[in-house]
């Protein structure tokens, strides 16, 4: 675990130089408005998301900060998909950096550890891509919650995965935490037909040969392999090594987890997979276009979900301290994000009681390997 | 079902020799030298990365890609030899400061890797192609891997059994102050198995980053596994590291089949467990 504001720090301003504007005199002079930044940063996911967070912090600043000039600083401190660093990590903020509003983390295991340290202390948490339903609670005030749920997921992908793959025989090959084992659970008890279900394994993000997991799989002569996890590093060389061993069922990937790296990853055996998400980077708005242009400048490549993700914390998280007239009382700004919509690159959202923001859905689907929207 | 289970056996083996490939420099280093080289699963990391610039960036084709990752990765552990290992190796608590002094360079270069490459996975295309014999499928590459593992072993035991700078190997290994009264070079001998266990990891890595993907973490992934490995064969047993790594990878592979993959770990770190209830010094332990 490391601090790297100070390198946030100059990424922003870098940004700041590149978009060749000068922040205000009064936001040079006041204090920054800090925000505790955990993520799981030594993985792709959340090396995008942390991207994406600094673009929008830097947005904000080149627009003059918030309250009156104040620029956004993110505190940053790596997870390393790991609860009790992730725990570590937040008591750090919270006791060391003095910092009572944060935002960001990877994976719902890192998460749901760090959720009661920061529910006790009383402070303010806008998860990013942690998809396990049970951390949006309406008990949890100061919880709230930008990615969509896994309990969302499955129910808005239900009909394309019926439309696409009708009674095929289905392997599901899920990753072992939390969020997926939840999401494989709704899949076996309403997506399936009986019979249909013909292979059902689990993987460990520690492993990174597949070759023995296909090999079963193949020999379920499954024609559909629906692959539920995180990580690209994994669920792509999933695809990859079956593709490998000649085994090329229909790809089947639950909502938001296709990456374009991902499909770099699996190659040829990616085509023509399925999957839905939350965010394109063509959605037409003028915030949107703003922000896709900052990714590209500064990193050479369209922003994905995760950057979204990461953008929308910081993004949501300003706006409503800006809105609350506040910076250090956490749940008068959760009120204020309840309680109004706020325009993201993805679009209006609005968050439920419980602190689960609202999301439309697109089909996507890989074709020549590009992802595409699906019509 | 007699087919699935020779098709995970043949699964095995290549998942195994990849592991024997990694633990084999682990288990030297530590059996003639007496020490824990903590910064091996860089060296393993680096192989993948130059195999990676190599073949993406510089366009070179795999196989001379191999030879100039296990060159280069030879070269760092000769540089880090000098830098990390020889200066503190013979002091007070020598063996435990080489410990320190290679987990600090490690994670330096972990951490350079890290903030200059970036987290993102990156495939290297291995060698093409599938085999088929007797409805047994196996990759090219993978086919590869056991061939040059076995080669490699092959040469390792040849080495150590049949050289004179194998003898002198096995002397520094029993005694150090006993191998340098009858005129081993000892200092040199010291640095040679250094290299070639450096050379080992780099050639590992080169060979599995097609297979495993390249990201800088890929190092921390596997050293856990060689250390099991290790242990499990005996700290320093050349033998006990085939035997052990050609073994787990098997039992991951057949065991895959019957136990679900998530409790894969657990099947492992138990059988360690049973192995050192019965010989705590591992399988083949006290032997080079």
């Amino acid at each position: 675990m490391k601090r790297q504001a100070t390198h946030l720090k100059l990424v922003a301003a870098a940004l700041l130089g590149l978009a060749g504007t000068a922040a205000p005199a009064s936001a040079q002079t006041q204090e920054a408005v800090k925000i505790g930044y955990p993520a799981s940063s030594k993985i792709l996911l959340g090396s995008q998301m942390v991207r994406g967070a600094n673009i929008a912090a830097a947005m904000i600043n080149e627009k003059g900060g918030i309250l009156g000039g104040r620029k956004v600083e993110l505190i940053h401190y790596d997870t390393a998909v790991n609860p009790s660093e992730g725990v570590a990590a937040i008591q750090r903020l919270l006791n060391q950096d003095r910092v009572n509003v944060l935002a960001g983390e990877v994976t719902s295991t890192v998460a749901l550890a760090q959720v009661p340290v920061i529910k006790s202390a009383g402070a303010l948490f806008l998860i990013g891509l942690p998809k396990h339903p049970d951390l949006t609670k309406a008990e949890n005030k100061n919880v709230l919650r930008v990615n969509s749920t896994v309990t969302m997921d499955m129910a808005a992908f239900k009909p394309i995965f019926q439309e696409r793959f009708g009674d095929k025989k289905v392997a599901l090959i899920t990753e072992n935490n939390e969020a997926w084992q939840e999401g494989a659970k709704i899949m076996r008890s309403e997506y399936f037909k009986p019979g249909q279900l013909v292979f059902d394994e689990a993987y460990e993000i520690q492993q990174n040969d597949f070759t023995s997991l296909v090999t079963n799989a193949r020999r379920s002569r499954a024609e559909v392999l629906c692959i539920l996890g995180t990580t690209p590093e994994h669920y792509a060389n999933i695809i990859r090594m079956a593709g490998e061993i000649g085994y090329r069922p229909q790809i089947c990937l639950t909502p938001g987890i296709l990456y374009p790296g991902a499909v770099e990853i699996a190659g040829e055996a990616a085509e023509g997979a399925v999957s839905a998400d939350i965010y394109v980077p063509n959605i037409q708005n003028d915030l949107n276009k703003a922000f896709v242009a900052a990714f590209q400048k500064a990193h050479g490549d369209k922003p994905d979900k995760a950057a979204m993700i990461g953008f929308e914390t910081v993004w949501v998280l300003a706006k409503a301290m800006d809105q609350a007239k506040s910076t250090d009382d956490p749940t008068k700004i959760a009120e204020t994000i309840r309680s109004n919509t706020w325009a993201t690159p993805r679009g209006d959202i609005r968050f439920e009681q419980n602190g689960q923001a609202s999301g439309k859905y697109y089909v996507i689907t890989v074709k020549d390997g590009k992802i595409e929207q699906w019509n | 079902m007699l087919d699935l289970i020779a098709q995970q056996v043949l699964n095995g083996l290549s998942l195994g020799m990849g592991y024997v490939l990694v633990a084999l420099g682990l288990t030297l280093v530590f059996g003639v030298l007496h020490i824990v080289n903590f910064a091996h699963g860089v060296f393993y990391m680096l192989g993948g990365l130059i195999t990676l610039l190599c073949v993406t960036k510089l366009g070179l084709p795999l196989t001379l890609a191999l030879v100039l990752a296990t060159v280069c990765v030879g070269a760092i552990a000769y540089l880090i030899d000098i830098i990390g290992v020889r200066p503190v190796a013979h002091g007070p608590k020598g063996h435990d400061t080489v410990m320190l002094s290679t987990f600090a360079i490690g994670l330096f270069i972990f951490e350079v890797t890290l903030v200059s490459w970036g987290t993102a996975p990156q495939r290297v295309a291995g060698y093409s192609g599938l085999l088929t014999f007797f409805d047994l499928t196996l990759t090219v590459h993978r086919a590869t891997v056991l061939v040059v593992g076995a080669v490699l072993l092959a040469a390792i035991w040849f080495t150590l059994n049949k050289t004179k700078f194998g003898k002198q190997m096995r002397a520094l290994a029993e005694n150090p102050f006993a191998a340098r009264v009858v005129g081993v070079p000892v200092e040199r001998v010291g640095s040679a198995t250094f290299i070639i266990a450096g050379a080992l990891a780099g050639i590992a890595g080169a060979l599995l980053v097609p297979i495993s993907l390249f990201t800088p973490l890929i190092g921390q992934n596997v050293i856990l596994k060689a250390f099991v490995i290790v242990v499990m064969g005996g700290m320093g047993s050349v033998v006990g590291a085939m035997v052990c790594g050609l073994a787990l990878g098997v039992l991951e592979a057949v065991g895959s089949i019957y136990i679900p993959a998530g409790f894969n770990l657990a099947l492992i770190y138990s059988t360690l467990l049973i192995v050192l209830l019965i010989r705590p010094k591992g399988l083949f332990g006290g032997r080079l």
